[in-house]
């Protein structure tokens, strides 16, 4: 079992690197839930494949050519299309034009791709190998991701703490009429806020099609493990992304082993109803 | 006002309404540099209505606002920012989950090659910030979170200072250790306007005084000769 719930922590990392980029538009650009996040994950996944087999490229290396190019199209997204109705009052119209969104890319890359079920780990030359820590064989590809995320996850700290952008995007998450007092432009800064979202999400979607097969539809089905590490994890909350992720992981591992992939999902699902109930801030989050 | 030079501020004929309510009435105003002047007036007089349009969050219906010569109508509030106007809110404002420090480097966002020196300026003037550095803003009392406030402006470098309602709720002692701030300011030759409810220090302190009454100016002069007028407190009150 040990050697279930270990893989669970590791392939946690993705998923909490994955959550932070959802809460981070969440608490960065008024509390957006962006339905296009997952797709975006996919996005990620889908450059990379092109980009390894028309370079024939490792996949991490891509990750140089793919992060840049989700950027700026992230940026753009929020620039053109979402900061127009995020500043409304309501919030059903941003809602709405996110799932837009979120159908436009994915049926893109349906065009582009075909519904083919892929994987990043055939072109990875160390997808074979393992290490042996004691009696458990831990897939080396595993190790690198979880390092990968995790120090990522401390990038991003750093630059939202020490840096002036990133005290402009959390002056912004606060209060964006009074961050303008300053001279900050609050319509680019949601624009960066999404765009470093965007490089969570391309990095976790890479990262995460070196362990599973995906195919453009699975967007959806990202957003819902990154909504998970958002309400459990907590809610503005690095640290809580991180531990919200390897929760996740962990109770994935251990559901898909002893219970099946559907178990898996519903008892996520439900954890996500129960935390809404009793800590709708999650576990390290503030109250938003 | 006299002066030959250029007003670093000019309001001229600013109608302003909020949707179809019209709260400001042909308002016309004039701040020279290195003045430090007083918008006075009951609550729901328009004073804060007017600092508003002036940071550019609502769209005059009528006239124009110019600064430094140039008509601002049609800039954003933070590019006002960039060119130097800067508002302290009624309220404060404060980033409560920034530390202190956090919120006074957010004042110089666009001024940040300056903004050491700045710092050490703004913490000889305001020592309880520097001991309070590293702690979360929300967690200031309510004169310390003004004090921020008011120092967060200062990092910003300003050409024009607008202090909105920085002593309400103040306990007396603590708006007194405000306004010996405010002077010191002032006397570091930054322009300012003030708008408070404490009347006598903000008549004190002032070089020029306007007196707003239901969103019209009804009175306006130099303060020294302002409070000789016999007939300013009936005017303040709408008697």
């Amino acid at each position: 079992m040990i050697d279930i719930i270990l893989m669970g922590i590791f392939v946690g990392s993705i998923y909490g690197m994955m959550g932070l980029g959802f809460s981070l538009i969440f608490t960065g650009i008024r509390n957006l839930l962006n339905l296009s996040y997952g797709q975006i994950c996919i996005l990620g996944s889908c450059l990379s494949l092109m980009f390894v087999t028309w370079l024939r490229i490792d996949p991490l290396l891509s990750l140089v050519i793919v992060l840049p190019i989700v950027f700026c199209i992230a940026y753009i997204m929020q620039y053109i299309f979402l900061n127009r109705v995020v500043l409304k009052e309501e919030h059903g119209t941003a809602l709405l034009t996110t799932l837009g969104l979120a159908l436009i890319i994915e049926n893109l890359l349906l065009l582009g791709m075909g519904p083919d079920v892929v994987t990043l780990s055939a072109y990875a030359s160390y997808s074979l190998l393992y290490i042996e820590l004691g009696s458990i064989n831990l897939p080396l590809s595993y190790l690198i991701t979880f390092f990968a995320s995790l120090l990522a996850c401390i990038a991003l700290y750093v630059f939202l703490k020490y840096t002036y952008i990133g005290r402009a995007i959390r002056a912004t998450s606060e209060s964006y009429l009074h961050a303008q007092l300053f001279g900050v432009n609050h319509k680019k800064t949601f624009a960066i806020t999404f765009g470093l979202a965007g490089l969570m999400a391309a990095m976790s979607g890479i990262f995460a099609g070196f362990i599973y097969p995906f195919t453009p539809t699975y967007g959806f089905y990202y957003m819902e493990m990154a909504f998970f590490v958002l309400v459990i994890g907590g809610m503005g909350s690095i640290k809580g992304s991180f531990v919200g992720g390897v929760i996740l992981g962990v109770i994935r591992s251990l559901a898909c082993y002893y219970l099946g992939l559907p178990y898996a999902r519903f008892i996520g699902n439900i954890a996500i109803l129960i935390m809404l109930y009793i800590k709708p801030q999650g576990i390290f989050g503030w109250k938003v | 006002m006299k002066s030959s030079e250029t007003p670093l501020l000019e309001v001229k004929d600013l109608d302003v309404a909020y949707g179809t309510i019209q709260s400001l009435w042909n308002i016309n105003i004039k701040v020279d540099r290195g003045m430090c002047v007083s918008l006075l007036g009951l609550n729901g007089a328009g004073k804060s209505t007017l600092l508003k349009s002036i940071m550019g969050f609502l769209c005059p219906k009528k006239g124009s606002i110019i600064f430094k010569g140039k008509i601002i109508n049609s800039l954003e509030p933070w590019q006002r920012a960039r060119m130097g106007i800067i508002y302290v809110p009624e309220g404060r404002g404060i980033f409560a989950r920034l530390t202190v420090k956090e919120n006074l480097l957010m004042g110089c966002y666009s001024r940040k090659k300056r903004a050491r020196e700045i710092l050490r300026e703004v913490y000889r003037i305001f020592p309880i910030l520097e001991e309070r550095e590293d702690q979360e803003a929300g967690t200031l009392s309510g004169g310390e979170q003004q004090m921020l406030a008011i120092a967060r402006g200062l990092m910003a470098d300003p050409e024009l200072l607008m202090l909105d309602e920085v002593t309400q709720g103040l306990a007396p002692t603590l708006r007194e250790t405000i306004y010996e701030k405010i002077k010191e300011i002032k006397d570091l030759g930054i322009t300012i306007i003030l708008v408070d409810e404490y009347l006598k220090k903000s008549i004190e302190i002032s070089d020029y005084i306007y007196l707003l009454t239901s969103g019209h100016i009804v009175l306006e002069g130099y303060s020294a000769e302002i409070i000789k007028d016999s007939n300013f407190l009936k005017k303040y009150f709408g008697v």
